[in-house]
């Protein structure tokens, strides 16, 4: 048994081994000897790509890049609630906020640089600012923790 | 000219490095300490190490003369971005004896401040955006600077009226660039444009524009040789933008007639020959629905999306400004634009998640093949993308006898196209193809927004996509 994370799905997926490759629920999946994959409902047969980088899946299915995640058993839940990462490496340009702060939906909250361009992080809900872990002018690399935003109570 | 260096990398070298070695000429890459085996130090006869990584080592000139007066080069090419459009840099490539495949440097000069632009086609007859160039006294005080900038716009902007546009004299590609919707936002959005012009050119001038909603961007290729010739080849249009970033690009203009090419053309020349200009250049317009069109910028260089005027015109750019530098006279033949021709832009970006640039090895990498397709990169497969360049990955251009069928042709071409280990803007460009407006060729540079006010999402995925993800697991 597998979990695979796709966007903010979670499936729970059983493939099971036999002959050629393997079966997932009414889906045969075979490998090709050019690396590709053939996917197979009845009669129809999809091409597809795909390869693993670490925890990440990267599949190609009719025109389109999907990107999964893998959830090991025993893995701890993921990403802390209500945190901020930042989404890549970059400078922070200005903190709008400060521990305490009430904000809303759509506010922002940071200015990042990067690429001589400007991101803002905004607010995705309505919270209170419990932490912020940087100050203007920091350099942050991709996934380190910016600030933190409660969520506001129901 | 026997030998040229190219002051660039990524898929412009890769395009000029090609077009030496055919002409015969001596092709010559550089490097920065963290590209030594990147794909266009392959396709020259030979690279020469620049010290540093990332875009500072591309940007230093003076290493870069120094490199090519050691090792018998004549000629600099700069490609686009980086150097390109540097009037000290191409002033300095002169005063060092060698050749400058470009424009004068008094030519960048004058069209690389916008505002000086502004008032030089003013005064050549060719139409302007209306607008307000900011002039303040600049003092070593940066807070003084903003106050001044500041109440200069506040003053101007009740003369341009809103909504505007706020751009950096020093700006181009989006940068140090603002729409303003009101007075309320107005200081916040020049604190933010002089902030990011600072950081990107060292430069903090800002002027005005009315914001011409609704309007197409359409540029006017020109050439002109130091013969005395300068002509138009046809235009593009450029209007699908997001944050001002141009992702889909086609050539020609699905709303330009014969006439309209004609008046367009001439003041795209009557552009290039106020400033004595010499080499490829491109004069881009805003284009209203009734026709009328205003003078936005010219860019001094090669630019990105050449390669769909050469898909029509038949005129391989890059040959010619080769050919206009070494003195030939350009071998232009009469215009003739043949079917239409789509470029689009392919991104290491997260069309889903604000378009921020993305990072990863690309694991897989197999662009499409067939009729009419060009594919031009500075990539291959087991590269990594890093953060330290620009993440425009390739271009992928089709050529197609009509618009509706280059369209077509792009649906395929971006189907087959595989990319897997960094997330790229493929679906997002593959989506571009079905929107209404890029369908019915009504497109203006505000098609993206008004098509994804709340962002663009991906497909979902497919059981197909899940059961092999079961397996790869």
């Amino acid at each position: 048994m597998v979990d695979l994370r796709v966007g903010d799905e979670v499936h729970e997926v059983h493939p099971l081994p036999g002959g050629d490759g393997w079966t997932v629920d009414d889906l045969r999946v075979t490998p090709r000897a050019d690396g590709r994959w053939n996917v197979q409902r009845g009669e129809t047969s999809l091409l597809a790509h795909g390869t693993r980088i670490g925890d990440v899946l990267w599949i190609h299915v009719e025109g389109r890049v999907h990107r999964l995640e893998v959830i090991e058993a025993g893995a701890g839940a993921a990403e802390e609630e209500g945190s901020f990462t930042a989404p890549m490496p970059g400078g922070v340009l200005d903190v709008l906020v400060s521990p305490g702060d009430a904000v809303t939906a759509g506010q922002a909250l940071l200015v990042l640089e990067a690429m001589k361009m400007e991101h803002r992080v905004t607010a995705p809900y309505d919270g209170n600012v419990v932490a912020v872990h940087v100050a203007q002018g920091d350099r942050v690399q991709q996934g380190e923790m910016l600030l933190e935003v409660e969520a506001e109570e129901a | 000219m026997r030998s040229v260096l190219v002051a660039n990398r990524g898929e412009i070298a890769c395009r000029v490095l090609r077009a030496c070695r055919e002409a015969g000429l001596r092709a010559v890459a550089v490097h920065a300490e963290d590209e030594a085996g990147a794909l266009h130090t392959e396709l020259a006869d030979l690279s020469l190490a620049l010290e540093g990584s990332g875009a500072p080592a591309y940007l230093n000139g003076d290493a870069i003369i120094a490199a090519a007066l050691a090792n018998d080069v004549d000629a600099i090419h700069p490609g686009f971005g980086f150097l390109s459009e540097r009037a000290g840099f191409a002033q300095a490539v002169l005063d060092a004896g060698l050749i400058w495949v470009g424009p004068s440097p008094g030519a960048i000069e004058r069209m690389g401040d916008k505002m000086t632009a502004r008032i030089t086609m003013r005064e050549a007859g060719v139409p302007v955006i209306p607008g307000e160039e900011i002039e303040i006294e600049s003092t070593g005080d940066e807070e003084a600077n903003l106050e001044a900038t500041l109440s200069a716009v506040r003053e101007a902007s009740v003369r341009v009226g809103f909504p505007l546009l706020l751009k950096a004299s020093a700006g181009g590609g989006g940068k140090g660039m603002r729409a303003v919707e009101s007075a309320d936002g107005l200081d916040e959005a020049v604190r933010g444009a002089r902030r990011e012009a600072i950081a990107a050119f060292g430069d903090g001038r800002v002027y005005l524009e009315r914001l011409l909603r609704g309007a197409r961007h359409v540029e006017v290729q020109v050439l002109a040789d130091a013969h005395g010739t300068t002509v138009h080849l046809g235009e593009r249009e450029c209007s699908v933008q997001r944050r001002h970033q141009k992702v889909f690009e086609e050539a020609p203009c699905a709303v330009v007639d014969h006439e309209q090419r004609q008046r367009m053309g001439e003041a795209a020349i009557a552009a290039a020959e106020a400033v004595d200009y010499v080499g490829a250049g491109t004069v881009e317009f805003l284009m209203e629905d009734d026709g009328t069109f205003h003078f936005l910028e010219m860019n001094t260089r090669i630019q990105v999306e050449h390669p769909i005027t050469e898909m029509v015109t038949g005129v391989d750019l890059v040959r010619e400004q080769l050919r206009i530098a070494a003195g030939e006279p350009m071998t232009v033949p009469d215009l003739v634009m043949r079917g239409h021709a789509i470029e689009v832009r392919i991104y290491a970006e997260d069309a889903a998640n604000g378009f921020l640039p993305s990072i990863g090895p690309l694991a897989v990498f197999r662009p499409p093949t067939g009729p009419g397709l060009r594919l031009d990169t500075g990539v291959r497969e087991g590269d990594e993308v890093s953060p330290s360049y620009d993440p425009m990955l390739a271009k992928l251009i089709v050529h197609a006898p009509s618009r509706a069928e280059a369209l077509q042709r792009m649906r395929r071409a971006l189907d087959d196209f595989v990319i897997l280990g960094t997330t790229t803007n493929v679906a997002f460009l593959r989506d571009l193809c079905d929107l209404d407006a890029v369908v019915s060729a009504q497109t203006s540079t505000t098609t993206l927004d008004d098509a994804y006010p709340n962002g663009w999402s991906p497909q979902p995925a497919s059981d197909a996509v899940i059961a092999l993800g079961a397996v790869l697991a």
